[in-house]
Protein backbone atom coordinates (compact mmCIF):
# COMPACT_ATOMS: atom_id res chain seq x y z
CA UNK A 1 0.00 0.00 0.00
CA UNK A 2 3.06 2.30 -0.28
CA UNK A 3 2.32 3.60 -3.13
CA UNK A 4 -0.62 5.92 -1.72
CA UNK A 5 1.45 6.68 1.47
CA UNK A 6 1.95 10.21 -0.24
CA UNK A 7 -1.83 10.54 -0.70
CA UNK A 8 -2.60 9.15 2.56
CA UNK A 9 -0.59 11.46 4.45
CA UNK A 10 -1.98 14.21 2.52
CA UNK A 11 -5.76 13.56 2.98
CA UNK A 12 -4.53 13.01 6.62
CA UNK A 13 -3.83 16.53 6.89
CA UNK A 14 -7.27 17.17 6.28
CA UNK A 15 -9.36 17.11 9.73
CA UNK A 16 -13.51 16.93 9.66
CA UNK A 17 -14.58 19.72 11.46
CA UNK A 18 -15.94 19.41 14.60
CA UNK A 19 -19.83 19.04 15.10
CA UNK A 20 -22.08 21.79 16.92
CA UNK A 21 -22.71 20.50 20.31
CA UNK A 22 -25.56 18.09 20.97
CA UNK A 23 -28.95 20.10 21.68
CA UNK A 24 -29.61 20.43 25.01
CA UNK A 25 -30.98 16.60 26.45
CA UNK A 26 -33.49 18.90 28.38
CA UNK A 27 -34.92 21.05 25.88
CA UNK A 28 -35.27 18.42 23.40
CA UNK A 29 -37.44 16.55 25.58
CA UNK A 30 -39.79 19.88 26.30
CA UNK A 31 -39.87 20.48 22.79
CA UNK A 32 -42.88 18.36 22.49
CA UNK A 33 -44.71 19.87 25.71
CA UNK A 34 -43.46 23.69 24.82
CA UNK A 35 -45.61 23.00 21.43
CA UNK A 36 -48.52 21.76 23.54
CA UNK A 37 -48.46 24.82 26.25
CA UNK A 38 -48.54 26.95 22.87
CA UNK A 39 -51.39 25.41 21.57
CA UNK A 40 -53.41 24.60 25.06
CA UNK A 41 -52.60 29.09 25.38
CA UNK A 42 -53.57 29.88 22.04
CA UNK A 43 -56.73 27.86 22.63
CA UNK A 44 -57.71 29.28 25.64
CA UNK A 45 -57.17 32.46 24.32
CA UNK A 46 -59.69 32.00 21.31
CA UNK A 47 -61.81 30.93 23.86
CA UNK A 48 -61.98 33.68 26.20
CA UNK A 49 -62.27 35.98 22.41
CA UNK A 50 -65.18 34.53 21.70
CA UNK A 51 -66.99 34.27 25.69
CA UNK A 52 -65.95 38.14 25.98
CA UNK A 53 -67.29 38.78 22.46
CA UNK A 54 -70.62 40.98 22.53
CA UNK A 55 -73.75 38.33 21.47
CA UNK A 56 -74.98 39.47 17.77
CA UNK A 57 -78.11 41.41 17.58
CA UNK A 58 -80.61 38.62 16.60
CA UNK A 59 -81.84 38.41 13.35
CA UNK A 60 -85.19 39.63 12.39
CA UNK A 61 -86.84 37.54 9.82
CA UNK A 62 -87.26 39.10 6.58
CA UNK A 63 -90.89 39.69 5.59
CA UNK A 64 -91.97 37.07 2.67
CA UNK A 65 -91.87 39.09 -0.19
CA UNK A 66 -94.48 37.34 -2.50
CA UNK A 67 -94.79 38.43 -6.19
CA UNK A 68 -98.77 38.46 -5.03
CA UNK A 69 -98.14 40.62 -2.33
CA UNK A 70 -96.14 43.20 -5.00
CA UNK A 71 -98.91 42.74 -7.47
CA UNK A 72 -101.43 44.10 -4.92
CA UNK A 73 -99.38 47.12 -4.40
CA UNK A 74 -99.10 48.17 -7.98
CA UNK A 75 -101.77 50.40 -7.86
CA UNK A 76 -99.94 52.21 -4.99
CA UNK A 77 -96.80 53.20 -6.46
CA UNK A 78 -95.64 55.34 -2.64
CA UNK A 79 -96.53 51.91 -0.94
CA UNK A 80 -94.78 49.97 -3.67
CA UNK A 81 -91.79 52.06 -3.11
CA UNK A 82 -92.01 51.83 0.49
CA UNK A 83 -92.39 47.93 0.32
CA UNK A 84 -89.11 47.86 -1.80
CA UNK A 85 -87.05 50.32 -0.11
CA UNK A 86 -87.65 47.98 3.11
CA UNK A 87 -86.98 45.23 1.47
CA UNK A 88 -83.59 46.50 -0.11
CA UNK A 89 -82.83 47.07 3.51
CA UNK A 90 -82.72 43.95 4.93
CA UNK A 91 -80.96 42.31 1.76
CA UNK A 92 -78.78 44.73 0.69
CA UNK A 93 -75.70 46.11 2.21
CA UNK A 94 -76.42 49.79 4.22
CA UNK A 95 -74.37 52.56 2.49
CA UNK A 96 -75.45 55.26 5.50
CA UNK A 97 -75.39 52.72 8.37
CA UNK A 98 -72.97 55.02 10.63
CA UNK A 99 -69.34 53.59 11.01
CA UNK A 100 -69.89 51.09 8.23
CA UNK A 101 -67.10 50.56 5.34
CA UNK A 102 -69.43 51.80 2.64
CA UNK A 103 -70.23 54.74 4.09
CA UNK A 104 -66.21 55.22 4.46
CA UNK A 105 -65.89 54.13 0.76
CA UNK A 106 -68.86 56.56 -0.20
CA UNK A 107 -66.98 59.83 0.91
CA UNK A 108 -64.19 59.27 -1.76
CA UNK B 1 -23.51 7.55 31.07
CA UNK B 2 -24.24 10.66 30.37
CA UNK B 3 -20.12 11.99 30.82
CA UNK B 4 -18.95 8.75 29.13
CA UNK B 5 -21.63 9.74 25.49
CA UNK B 6 -19.71 13.36 25.94
CA UNK B 7 -16.61 12.08 26.09
CA UNK B 8 -17.48 9.88 23.43
CA UNK B 9 -18.92 12.30 21.12
CA UNK B 10 -16.06 14.80 21.11
CA UNK B 11 -13.26 11.97 20.96
CA UNK B 12 -15.28 10.78 17.64
CA UNK B 13 -17.51 13.90 16.40
CA UNK B 14 -15.03 15.00 13.99
CA UNK B 15 -15.02 11.20 12.54
CA UNK B 16 -18.65 10.37 12.50
CA UNK B 17 -19.40 13.84 11.08
CA UNK B 18 -17.19 13.18 8.41
CA UNK B 19 -18.50 9.70 8.04
CA UNK B 20 -22.20 11.10 8.15
CA UNK B 21 -21.23 13.49 5.12
CA UNK B 22 -19.69 11.29 3.11
CA UNK B 23 -22.61 8.90 3.09
CA UNK B 24 -25.20 11.84 3.35
CA UNK B 25 -23.15 14.72 0.94
CA UNK B 26 -25.24 16.95 3.07
CA UNK B 27 -22.99 18.74 6.04
CA UNK B 28 -26.57 19.80 7.65
CA UNK B 29 -28.51 16.56 7.46
CA UNK B 30 -25.05 14.71 8.61
CA UNK B 31 -25.05 16.78 11.49
CA UNK B 32 -28.39 16.00 12.30
CA UNK B 33 -28.15 12.22 11.78
CA UNK B 34 -25.11 12.38 13.94
CA UNK B 35 -27.30 14.38 16.81
CA UNK B 36 -30.03 11.74 16.46
CA UNK B 37 -27.43 9.00 17.52
CA UNK B 38 -26.00 11.01 20.12
CA UNK B 39 -29.48 11.73 21.84
CA UNK B 40 -30.16 8.22 21.36
CA UNK B 41 -27.96 6.85 23.65
CA UNK B 42 -28.27 9.79 26.32
CA UNK B 43 -32.17 9.10 26.42
CA UNK B 44 -30.88 5.44 26.74
CA UNK B 45 -32.66 4.20 23.40
CA UNK B 46 -29.80 2.61 21.98
CA UNK B 47 -27.07 0.82 24.34
CA UNK B 48 -23.47 0.53 23.30
CA UNK B 49 -22.41 -2.83 23.25
CA UNK B 50 -18.92 -3.84 21.94
CA UNK B 51 -16.41 -1.38 21.00
CA UNK B 52 -18.06 2.23 21.51
CA UNK B 53 -16.24 3.51 18.23
CA UNK B 54 -17.60 0.71 15.84
CA UNK B 55 -20.69 0.93 17.40
CA UNK B 56 -20.93 4.75 16.45
CA UNK B 57 -20.06 4.45 13.21
CA UNK B 58 -22.53 1.75 12.98
CA UNK B 59 -25.21 3.46 14.46
CA UNK B 60 -24.42 6.83 11.72
CA UNK B 61 -24.56 4.58 8.61
CA UNK B 62 -28.07 2.94 9.81
CA UNK B 63 -29.32 6.28 10.74
CA UNK B 64 -27.58 8.30 7.86
CA UNK B 65 -29.34 5.39 5.45
CA UNK B 66 -32.74 5.40 6.88
CA UNK B 67 -32.34 9.23 6.54
CA UNK B 68 -31.80 8.76 2.64
CA UNK B 69 -34.51 6.68 2.25
CA UNK B 70 -36.81 8.78 4.03
CA UNK B 71 -36.05 11.36 1.29
CA UNK B 72 -37.77 11.66 -1.95
CA UNK B 73 -36.20 10.29 -4.81
CA UNK B 74 -36.33 13.62 -6.89
CA UNK B 75 -34.24 15.56 -4.27
CA UNK B 76 -30.76 15.57 -5.48
CA UNK B 77 -28.01 15.34 -2.52
CA UNK B 78 -26.25 18.35 -2.78
CA UNK B 79 -22.81 19.32 -1.51
CA UNK B 80 -23.52 22.39 0.96
CA UNK B 81 -20.92 23.56 3.54
CA UNK B 82 -17.29 22.47 4.32
CA UNK B 83 -16.83 19.27 6.22
CA UNK B 84 -13.07 18.86 5.55
CA UNK B 85 -11.10 21.29 6.84
CA UNK B 86 -7.46 22.22 4.87
CA UNK B 87 -4.15 22.32 6.71
CA UNK B 88 -4.09 25.99 5.54
CA UNK B 89 -7.66 26.91 6.10
CA UNK B 90 -8.07 27.00 2.22
CA UNK B 91 -11.46 26.63 1.01
CA UNK B 92 -11.13 26.32 -2.03
CA UNK B 93 -8.65 23.26 -0.90
CA UNK B 94 -11.33 21.77 1.01
CA UNK B 95 -14.32 21.94 -1.46
CA UNK B 96 -11.57 20.78 -4.08
CA UNK B 97 -11.55 17.35 -1.78
CA UNK B 98 -14.99 17.42 -0.97
CA UNK B 99 -15.81 17.52 -4.85
CA UNK B 100 -13.12 14.70 -5.46
CA UNK B 101 -14.88 12.73 -2.87
CA UNK B 102 -18.12 13.54 -3.78
CA UNK B 103 -16.97 11.67 -7.51
CA UNK B 104 -16.24 8.08 -5.71
CA UNK B 105 -19.07 5.41 -5.73
CA UNK B 106 -20.79 5.64 -2.14
CA UNK B 107 -18.88 2.29 -1.26
CA UNK B 108 -15.80 3.68 -1.46
CA UNK B 109 -15.89 6.82 -0.62
CA UNK B 110 -16.65 5.21 2.67
CA UNK B 111 -14.39 3.04 2.76
CA UNK B 112 -11.95 6.02 2.59
CA UNK B 113 -13.46 8.20 4.99
CA UNK B 114 -13.30 5.80 7.73
CA UNK B 115 -9.87 4.26 7.08
CA UNK B 116 -8.37 8.06 6.66
CA UNK B 117 -10.41 9.81 9.37
CA UNK B 118 -12.06 7.11 11.63
CA UNK B 119 -8.56 5.39 12.00
CA UNK B 120 -10.66 1.93 11.60
CA UNK B 121 -8.59 -1.18 10.28
CA UNK B 122 -9.83 -2.76 6.90
CA UNK B 123 -11.59 -5.58 9.90
CA UNK B 124 -13.03 -2.98 11.29
CA UNK B 125 -14.27 -0.64 8.67
CA UNK B 126 -15.77 -4.12 6.93
CA UNK B 127 -17.33 -4.74 10.01
CA UNK B 128 -19.20 -1.32 10.28
CA UNK B 129 -20.29 -1.51 6.71
CA UNK B 130 -20.97 -5.52 6.63
CA UNK B 131 -18.59 -6.77 4.17
CA UNK B 132 -15.32 -8.85 3.96
CA UNK B 133 -11.97 -7.31 5.48
CA UNK B 134 -10.69 -8.09 1.96
CA UNK B 135 -13.60 -6.35 0.23
CA UNK B 136 -13.61 -3.29 2.23
CA UNK B 137 -9.39 -3.18 1.18
CA UNK B 138 -10.31 -3.74 -2.58
CA UNK B 139 -12.62 -0.68 -2.02
CA UNK B 140 -10.12 1.59 -0.70
CA UNK B 141 -7.32 0.64 -3.12
CA UNK B 142 -9.83 1.72 -6.08
CA UNK B 143 -10.86 4.67 -4.26
CA UNK B 144 -7.47 6.12 -3.77
CA UNK B 145 -6.79 4.88 -7.33
CA UNK B 146 -9.98 7.40 -8.53
CA UNK B 147 -9.06 10.18 -6.26
CA UNK B 148 -5.40 10.30 -7.22
CA UNK B 149 -6.20 10.38 -10.39
CA UNK B 150 -9.27 13.05 -10.04
CA UNK B 151 -6.66 15.17 -7.26
CA UNK B 152 -3.68 14.95 -9.55
CA UNK B 153 -6.50 16.98 -12.28
CA UNK B 154 -7.33 19.36 -10.23
CA UNK B 155 -3.77 20.03 -9.04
Amino acid sequence: MTEFDDLESHLREFRPRRPAAIPDERLQRLRGPIWLGVAAGMAAAMFIALRLQKPAPPVEPLPAATLGALNALADRPEALDAELTKMSRTTLPDVTQPGGVLQSLSKF
Amino acid sequence: MKDDARELYERHGRALLAYACALLRDPSAAEDVLHQVFLNVLRGKSVIDGEPAHYLFRAIRNTALNHIRGQSKEVELADAGIWLESPDGSTEESLALQSALATLPAEQREVVVLKIWGQLTFEEAGAVIGVSTNTAASRYRYGLEKLKQIWKCDD
